[in-house]
């Protein structure tokens, strides 16, 4: 089942005289289940993709389809329903609010949403059991390490229970180790909780556990096959 | 929501609590200004309101301290019908007591100079009142004086003691009291003596104080005074004396909404200024909570409810602080304050709505952000 599809997608920044083309005519699906992890040179357009696939932006030209509805029809009201209902994020930075605990953190999400606050506070609570941080639920991201805090974000991206779950770098702020761990963690959830996930990275040792690769490179993404696109992007790299 | 709201006013401590400083001075010297005044309005109203009869003063004079009329309007006015007796009287600020100038303020000293052949102590005071100590005064008396209990104490004296006023000696002989404060520091004395104090002329008093037949005349008797002595005289009734002091009062409500939108402006770009500045530093945070499904409506009442909440903390402080004021303010000077309900609920909106309306462009920036531009790393 096709959750989210782009159809020649091009996004266009002009910066006074000068005109960035971030992306030039991208088509893809995601399909239920997915684990897809996109790597590229910073700057390829990664973020500016993920974030139009999450119905955060929209596409200069090109559509995208979101359950089979047009996003560019859609006011910012609409783009923030279809968010809140099916979209979840995870960022590099994480972007939890410091002044409020791990749990509180979680349920940011639901803060505007009317409906039984115990129900949402008794999923925050499972899921942070999930993300391993049973224990730590109370408390403020300062006391936690990086990987806790990207472990909360993780968490605060299922809370709305959304079929799709987009993280930018999730591990860029992370050592390896921990970094693994987060990527096994995602991992799991897609095995377990069914959840699709669209990881956009630079590290390309995820490709190994994605189930469909993708590479960025000025705006356009490619698929790649093991054999053949992998190590053009390395000779690239070495280069 | 909303204890998310509060819990972000708590990241920058001392920013809020400047911002919150300035609703809050602004509502203490509201509830200061606005309470002592209604405690003199009060005060003088009671005073007021125990005087009956009709004041005759010159005509055009600002008011009983600039007036002087002839005493032949003494046989003329009792001429009035209805008009039981025209008592005159002189009514100044004392300058000097006991060689020392006195001060202008709540330890004011009247000299009050009446007509004691015609009348009972409390109107020829003009301010009602009994007698605590010695006697009361008489048409006959020379060199004597009657003061209020207030008097005694400013002026450290007992009964018997000897007073010099504007540089003439008298002997206090009795002292009065009232129910108002500021009426209990005058001098009485015989008219005639007040006009050797005063340097009034033989022939002349300040006003008269006319005493009727029937007190329900009140009024009427006053127009027929003011038609048939149009040129030379004007007569108020005793209820309309508390109208001067309410015109005054008016005059200083002025000034209190005056300081009140000054507070209101000054509180109003202190919040302004502190939720922008908060807004811009949680550019990306904001971002984050859009991405998490939050409308530009939810991020616009997060950013209200924030200043809503200063609004009403500034408001509660100041009105803990200004009421506390008030009172210390009475303790120490013994001025009446009176702090009605409706001030304090005045008060509060005024502050929540300060709160309001400083919230609703930074809210409205807030909402604006565009998340996409505070997503990006730099
Ligand atoms: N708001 C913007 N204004 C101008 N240029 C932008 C903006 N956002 C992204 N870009 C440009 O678009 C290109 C792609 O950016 P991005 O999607 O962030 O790449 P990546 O995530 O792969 O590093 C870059 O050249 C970047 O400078
Ligand atoms: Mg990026």
């Amino acid at each position: 089942m096709t959750l989210i599809e782009s159809k020649k997608v091009t996004k266009v920044y002009k910066l006074g005289m000068t005109t960035v083309h971030a992306l030039r005519g991208v088509s893809s699906q995601i399909e239920k289940g997915d684990f897809i992890v996109i790597v590229g040179p910073s700057g390829s357009g990664k973020s500016t993709l993920m974030h139009i696939l999450g119905a955060l932006d929209k596409p200069s030209e090109g559509e995208v389809l979101i359950d089979g509805k047009k996003i560019s029809k859609l006011d910012e009201w609409e783009l923030a329903m279809i968010r809140r209902k099916k979209i979840g994020f995870i960022f590099q930075t994480f972007n939890l609010i410091p002044t409020l605990n791990a749990l509180e953190n979680v349920l940011i999400p639901t803060e505007p949403l009317d409906g039984e606050q115990e129900d949402y506070r008794e999923r925050g609570e499972n899921l942070l059991d999930l993300v391993g941080l049973k224990e730590r639920m109370h408390h403020k991201p300062s006391e936690l390490s990086g990987g806790e805090r990207q472990r909360v974000a993780i968490a605060r991206a299922l809370i709305n229970d959304p079929e799709i779950v987009f993280a930018d770098e999730p591990t860029g702020n992370l050592d390896s180790l921990t970094g693994d761990k987060i990527i096994n963690l995602m991992l799991n959830l897609n095995k377990e909780e069914k959840k699709t996930f669209v990881i956009v990275t630079h590290n390309q040792d995820l490709l190994k556990i994605a189930s469909k690769k993708f590479i960025m490179k000025d705006g356009e993404l490619s698929k790649i096959d093991r054999n053949h696109r992998v190590r053009k992007f390395t000779e690239k790299r070495t280069k | 929501m909303i204890k998310l709201s509060y819990s972000n006013l708590f990241r920058r401590k001392t920013r809020t609590i400047i911002s919150l400083l300035a609703i809050v001075i602004g509502v203490m010297v509201i509830i200061v200004m606005v309470s002592l005044a209604d405690g003199q309005f009060r005060d003088l109203q009671n005073a007021v309101s125990q005087v009956q009869g009709i004041r005759v003063l010159q005509k055009g004079a600002a008011g009983p301290l600039f007036s002087e009329i002839d005493m032949s309007f003494e046989q003329k006015l009792e001429s009035v019908q209805g008009v039981k007796k025209a008592i005159g009287t002189i009514f100044q600020i004392a300058q000097t007591v006991d060689g020392e100038p006195v001060q202008f303020g709540t330890a004011t000293v009247r000299i009050i100079g009446s007509d004691y052949s015609k009348g009972s102590f409390e109107t020829a005071a003009g301010v009602g009142g009994e007698i605590i100590q010695g006697r009361s005064l008489k048409a006959t008396d020379s060199g004597v004086v009657v003061v209020g209990e207030d008097f005694m104490d400013i002026y450290n004296k007992f009964l018997n003691n000897k007073v010099k006023v504007n540089g003439e000696t008298f002997r206090i002989v009795g002292v009065y009291k009232t129910g108002s404060a500021l009426l209990n520091s005058s001098v009485l004395m015989t008219l005639n003596d007040s006009r050797d104090v005063l340097n009034f002329s033989k022939n002349k008093t300040g006003q008269f104080s006319v005493e009727v037949d029937d007190p329900s005349q009140e009024k009427k008797i006053a127009e027929l005074i003011n038609l048939r002595f149009k040129n030379d005289l004007e007569a108020t009734p005793a209820s309309g004396f508390s109208q001067d002091f309410a015109i005054i009062l008016d005059g200083f409500r002025l000034l209190v909404v005056a300081v009140a939108g000054i507070s209101a402006i000054v509180a109003g770009i202190g919040i302004v200024n502190t939720m922008l500045m908060s807004v811009l530093e949680r550019f990306k945070e904001i971002g984050s909570l859009k991405a998490g499904g939050w409308t530009n409506e939810n991020v616009m009442k997060m950013v209200l409810f924030e200043s809503i909440i200063l609004g009403i903390f500034g408001g509660l402080i100041g009105i803990i602080l200004g009421v506390g004021l008030s009172l210390y303010i009475s303790f120490l000077s013994g001025l009446k304050v009176f702090i009605s309900e409706i001030l304090l609920i005045q008060v509060f909106l005024f502050s929540v709505s300060i709160g309001l309306f400083a919230g609703l462009y930074p809210a409205y920036m807030a909402s604006k952000m565009d998340p996409v531009e505070a997503l990006r790393v730099e």
